[in-house]
C-alpha cells in the first residue's frame, strides 16, 4: 500500500452520484448503494477509513490522475481506452440493458432511426450507440437519435413518459429503474457487451495490488456475496479479481 | 347628483363651474381578452391537475421534505455569500475602473472581460478542478522560506469553491453596474458640494452615492434574484446539497420521479424570489425620494389637509 495513504489512514474515493442502485444517497442524503457497501468492506479489510467525494463522472480520472483521489467508485466500465489513463482493479461484471414500454417492443439490434435515452458520458453514450448508430449509417438506414440526459433518472423517465423509444444503461441499473417503475417499463432484450466493471486508481500505483487482495479476501469469506445479494445484483458477481481485465 | 345653484348666479362670491357628467370610457375588448385568458388558464390547470406526469401526489409528500428545506437553506447561503463576495469585490473593481491610476484600471479590465466573457458553468467546473491542477498553496517569499502551507487536496471545500466561483462572476457585473450608478450623477452635483466646501469623502457620501443608489439598487436586485437561481449551476462543482441538487439528483434520482421534484424545486425558488421581490420594492422606494413629481399617496394627504386648514382661516 502506498505510505501516504497508509500514513493518513484514509482512503479518498471519488463517486458520482445518482446512479442507482449501485450508489445514490438515501432519504437521509447519506451516500449508499451496491460499490458504496463493497469500498466500506474492502477499506475496512485494509485498515482505512473510506471518505467518500462527490464529483462530477468526467471528472474522477483526472482527479485521480491529478492525486485528489486514492480510488474511483462509480460504475466504471473498465475499457482499454480508460486503461491508458489509469488501472482498473476489476471487481464486478456488468453488461448494457435495454428497457422498454410494456406494449412498445423495441429490439436493440434494430433500433435506427429510434430515440434512445442514455446519461451522458456513460459507456452506452459514448461506445455503444455510436457504434450501432454508425453501422445504421453504413447500412442506408437513418442513424439511432441519442438523447442525452444529465442524470439516470431523466433517462428513465423520458421512456416513461414516451418522449424516447426506449434507454439504455449498464444491466444492475436498468434492473433497478423498471424495478423502481411499478411495471411502466421493461427489458427489451437481453444482456449483451458484459465488461468488467473496475475501481481506477493511479497509474502503476501499488494501490491496486492492494485492493485487489482486500477483495479477494472478501469474496473468499463470502461478504462479496452477501452484500451483492442485498442489492440484488448476484447475476454480475465474479469468481477472482484481476486489474486490467476490461478489453474493450 | 343634482345640480343646485350652476344656472342661477350665487349673491356673492365666486361662480363654480357646472359639475361635468362624466361617464367612464367602456372597454369592452378587455372583458373579452379577460375572459379568453381565464377560459385558457382554466384549461391549462385542469389539464396540469389530471395529468398522470406532473406526479402531485409527490409534489405534495415532497413540498416540506426535511431534505429539500435544506437544500433551501443551502441555497440561501450560497445566494448571500456569494451576492456579499460580489458586492464587495464589485465595488473595489469600479473604483479601480475610475482610478487615473493605469494599473488599476487595466486589473480591473482584465478581470472583467475574463469574468464576463465565459460561461458561469465553465468557470464553476475550473473551480471545482483548482485543488486538483493547484495541489498545494504556499505564502511565503518567492524561492525563500514558506510561511503557510495549505494542501488543498486534502480539503473537502465544495462549498467554498461554489461561493467562489459564483461571487467572482458576480463582482465583474456588479463592477459595472456600480460603475454606471457613480457616472450617472451628474458633475454639477460634485462641484456644488466642492462649493460648498465638502471634503471628497463627504461628497461621495451625501451627495453622490445616495442619488448613484436609485440607479444601482434596481439592478442589483435584478442580480440577486438571478444569483439565487444560478446556484443551481452548483454541481458543476460538484456542490451537491442546494436545492436543485437535492430534489434532482438525490431524490428524483432515488425515486425515479424527475417532474414532481423539479416542481418542489420550482416553487421553492419562486418563493424566495418573491420574498426578495418585496424587499426590493422598499428599497426602490426609500431611495428614489423625491426623484419623481408625483406625489404619493401620503404627500398629497398632506397637502390637502394643509389646503383645507389654510380654508378655515
Amino acid at each position: 500500500m502506498p505510505e501516504d495513504i497508509r500514513n493518513s489512514g484514509k482512503l479518498i474515493i471519488g463517486v458520482n452520484i445518482p446512479y442507482a442502485p449501485n450508489e445514490f444517497k438515501d432519504a437521509d442524503g447519506k451516500i449508499v448503494g451496491f460499490d458504496v457497501d463493497l469500498m466500506n468492506a474492502v477499506a475496512g479489510v485494509l485498515g482505512l477509513t473510506p471518505e467518500y467525494r462527490e464529483s462530477d463522472f468526467a471528472k474522477i480520472i483526472p482527479s485521480i490522475d491529478g492525486g485528489t483521489y486514492n480510488v474511483g467508485m462509480s460504475s466504471f466500465t473498465d475499457t482499454k481506452e480508460r486503461q491508458e489513463s489509469v488501472d482498473f482493479v476489476d471487481y464486478f461484471t456488468a453488461g448494457t440493458l435495454w428497457a422498454q414500454r410494456p406494449g412498445a417492443p423495441i429490439d436493440p439490434n434494430e433500433a435506427c432511426g429510434k430515440k434512445v435515452a442514455v446519461q451522458a458520458t456513460t459507456v452506452q453514450d459514448t461506445e455503444e450507440l455510436p457504434a450501432k448508430s454508425a453501422t445504421c449509417t453504413e447500412a442506408g438506414k437513418p442513424a439511432i437519435e441519442i438523447v442525452r440526459f444529465d442524470g439516470q433518472d431523466a433517462a428513465t423517465n423520458a421512456v416513461v413518459l414516451g418522449q424516447v423509444d426506449a434507454m439504455s444503461a449498464d444491466s444492475p441499473v436498468t434492473a433497478y429503474a423498471i424495478k423502481q417503475s411499478n411495471g411502466k417499463l421493461e427489458a427489451a432484450g437481453e444482456i449483451f457487451e458484459a465488461a468488467p466493471y473496475g475501481w481506477p486508481v493511479k497509474k502503476g500505483s501499488p494501490l491496486a495490488e492492494s485492493l485487489l487482495k482486500a477483495l479477494q479476501h472478501l469474496i473468499e469469506t463470502g461478504d462479496y456475496k452477501k452484500i451483492a445479494g442485498n442489492w440484488g445484483v448476484e447475476a454480475g458477481m465474479i469468481a477472482k479479481p484481476v486489474i486490467n481485465g476490461g478489453t474493450g | 347628483m343634482t345640480v343646485v345653484g350652476s344656472s342661477a348666479p350665487a349673491p356673492s362670491g365666486p361662480v363654480a363651474p357646472p359639475p361635468i357628467d362624466a361617464v367612464p370610457m367602456r372597454h369592452p375588448w378587455r372583458w373579452v381578452s379577460a375572459v379568453v385568458i381565464v377560459a385558457l388558464v382554466g384549461l391549462f390547470i385542469y389539464g396540469a391537475a389530471t395529468n398522470k406526469a406532473y406526479g402531485w401526489s409527490t409534489y405534495f409528500d415532497y413540498l416540506f421534505n426535511e431534505r429539500i428545506l435544506l437544500g433551501v437553506l443551502n441555497t440561501l447561503q450560497l445566494t448571500v455569500y456569494a451576492m456579499v463576495l460580489g458586492v464587495v469585490l464589485g465595488i473595489a473593481l469600479s473604483v479601480m475602473r475610475l482610478s487615473p491610476n493605469p494599473v488599476f484600471r487595466w486589473v480591473a479590465w482584465v478581470f472583467l472581460w475574463v469574468f464576463r466573457g465565459t460561461p458561469v458553468y465553465v468557470q464553476l467546473v475550473f473551480w471545482g478542478l483548482v485543488p486538483t491542477i493547484y495541489q498545494n498553496i504556499q505564502l511565503g517569499v518567492p524561492f525563500g522560506p514558506s510561511l503557510l502551507h495549505i494542501n488543498l487536496q486534502s480539503l473537502s471545500i465544495p462549498f467554498l469553491l461554489a461561493v467562489i466561483g459564483l461571487g467572482l462572476n458576480e463582482a465583474a457585473y456588479m463592477a459595472e453596474i456600480i460603475r454606471a450608478g457613480i457616472t450617472s450623477v451628474p458633475e454639477g452635483q460634485t462641484e456644488a458640494s466642492t462649493a460648498l466646501g465638502m471634503s471628497w469623502g463627504l461628497t461621495m457620501r451625501r451627495t453622490v452615492l445616495p442619488q448613484a443608489m436609485r440607479v444601482i439598487i434596481p439592478p442589483t436586485g435584478n442580480e440577486l434574484i438571478s444569483m439565487l437561481k444560478t446556484t443551481s449551476l452548483v454541481t458543476a462543482v460538484p456542490y451537491s446539497y442546494d436545492l436543485y441538487s437535492i430534489a434532482s439528483r438525490e431524490i428524483a434520482a432515488r425515486i425515479f420521479e424527475p417532474v414532481p421534484l423539479l416542481l418542489v424545486a420550482a416553487t421553492w425558488y419562486l418563493v424566495v424570489t418573491s420574498i426578495l421581490m418585496v424587499g426590493q420594492h422598499y428599497l426602490e422606494r426609500y431611495f428614489s425620494r423625491g426623484i419623481s413629481r408625483k406625489l404619493t399617496a401620503k404627500q398629497l394627504l398632506a397637502l390637502a389637509k394643509a389646503q383645507t386648514e389654510a380654508g378655515r382661516v
